[in-house]
């Protein structure tokens, strides 16, 4: 879950506190028939919210609690994914790390199928562009 | 998959096991000097073999030669539909009702049933078929833009077609290529069937000024008579994608990407509650996103649910 956390806000610091958040919201919940996909979900609407409420103030964070140490095996796409969107970053780390189908993700986010797939289109589509501007 | 989710599968997976995580701030070139590059080249170049071959081989057999739009033949099809929107009247839901839309998802062997209510001022209760146990229901604001529109998104657009077709490729994002974006939107706007009618017989205009169309009569997946559309993008390795509409009212009965993806509707009218159960399960009501991210005034009430 800290390393979802991780992809889903960038941080491994907030992917950690939102994690956390989510293991209290399954204690709060109790019983669950499936509690590794109720964490997954809890967690992706977590890192969404908090995308919304602070987009700037995770940027500032992210800068200030990480240390800045260059990583040659990471491809430069990871600040593109970075700077999508929280919903269009969910939608590609759910599909491309978590490996769900796009019926899977619509019932992790909370939407139609038809909306993630417009919702991957986009994050692809816009990810070429800075590509290969 | 193309190099763009290849480098994502090995980016996340490198991300999700580093100690730390990588830079975020693109280094800053320095003035004079050219700028170092990490890039993978490779894929992009296997890729991109891969992509004018296929242009190549398709190019001539899909896209009318020199014009823009549909062909002839798909034209005269689509415009029966567009003056057929026109005509019908829908069933929109009225201010204290909840659009209700069924749909079931076929993603390769996988089968899911996604019922939708959605209130007037776009806050939306979702129930899915769960055979694994996971949550099976959802409570939430749309984003109100052309993936995921409001009834008041959808007022706001222009109902001509010129106009909605500029809009469109001004605004759309995504996919392969314009065409493949407005297409996409096309679907978008019609999928809940709450658009009005000008505004439907517009969207489909609009894919008559779509290159890389194609028209004929089908049956979708249930058995529904259909006039299917078909949009095809010589650089997209997915395949083709089709909206199939009912030819009596030209509501969107269908939609297909690739061989592998299949959305249909079956139901779609106006519900006057929320089932108990699901506004229950679903859990409290959000808040509603900043203006900045919704195009409606916050009118919301709570759910009137239904026993």
């Amino acid at each position: 879950m800290v390393r979802l956390g991780r992809l889903l806000t960038g941080s491994q610091a907030l992917g950690e506190d939102l994690a956390q958040e989510a293991f209290l919201g399954l204690l709060r919940a109790g019983a669950v028939a499936a509690p590794e996909a109720y964490l997954r979900r809890s967690l992706v609407n977590l890192s969404i919210n908090h995308g919304r409420r602070a987009a700037r103030e995770r940027a500032h964070l992210l800068t200030l609690r990480e240390q800045q140490v260059a990583a040659p095996e990471i491809d430069e796409i990871w600040p593109l994914v970075l700077a999508l969107p929280p919903r269009q970053r969910a939608v590609l780390v759910l599909r491309y790390y978590e490996d769900l189908s796009e019926a899977e993700i619509a019932r992790v986010l909370g939407c139609r199928a038809g909306t993630v797939k417009s919702l991957a289109s986009r994050a692809l589509r816009r990810l070429r562009l800075e590509i290969d501007s | 998959m193309t190099d763009i989710e290849t480098r994502l599968q090995l980016t996340f997976a490198h991300v999700a096991d580093a100690t730390v995580i990588p830079p975020v701030p693109r280094p800053e070139p320095v003035p004079g000097t050219p700028a170092p590059s990490h890039r993978r080249r490779w894929p992009v170049l296997v890729a991109l073999a891969g992509v004018i071959a296929a242009v190549l081989v398709v190019i001539e057999a899909v896209l009318p030669s020199g014009t823009p739009g549909a062909p002839p033949k798909a034209v005269a099809a689509i415009e029966r539909l567009a003056v057929t929107a026109a005509r019908s009247p829908g069933d929109r839901a009225k201010p204290g009702q909840y659009s209700h839309l069924i749909e079931r998802i076929r993603q390769g062997n996988e089968t899911i049933v996604i019922q939708t209510w959605t209130s007037h001022d776009g806050l939306s209760w979702r129930s899915y078929t769960a055979n694994d146990g996971a949550p099976p229901y959802s409570v939430g604001w749309g984003e109100s833009d052309t993936a995921d529109p409001s009834l008041q998104f959808l007022d706001s657009l222009p109902t001509n077609p010129t106009a909605l077709n500029h809009y469109l490729r001004s605004h759309v994002s995504g996919s392969s290529s314009t065409d493949a974006a407005v297409f996409t939107a096309a679907g978008d706007l019609l999928r809940q069937g709450d658009a009005p009618p000008a505004l439907r017989a517009a969207v489909i205009r609009v894919l008559e000024r779509t290159s890389g169309i194609t028209a004929e009569a089908a049956e979708d997946s249930v058995g529904r008579a259909a006039v299917k559309i078909t949009f095809t993008d010589p650089t997209r390795q997915s395949g083709p994608q089709s909206l199939l509409f009912d030819p009596k009212t030209s509501s969107l009965l269908e939609e297909q990407d690739g061989p592998n993806f299949t959305a249909t509707y079956t139901y779609t009218r106006p519900a006057d509650k929320v089932p108990a159960v699901v506004a229950a399960e679903a859990g409290p009501r959000p808040s509603r996103p900043s203006p900045a991210t919704s195009s409606s005034p916050a009118t919301a009430s709570s759910p009137t649910t239904a026993a």
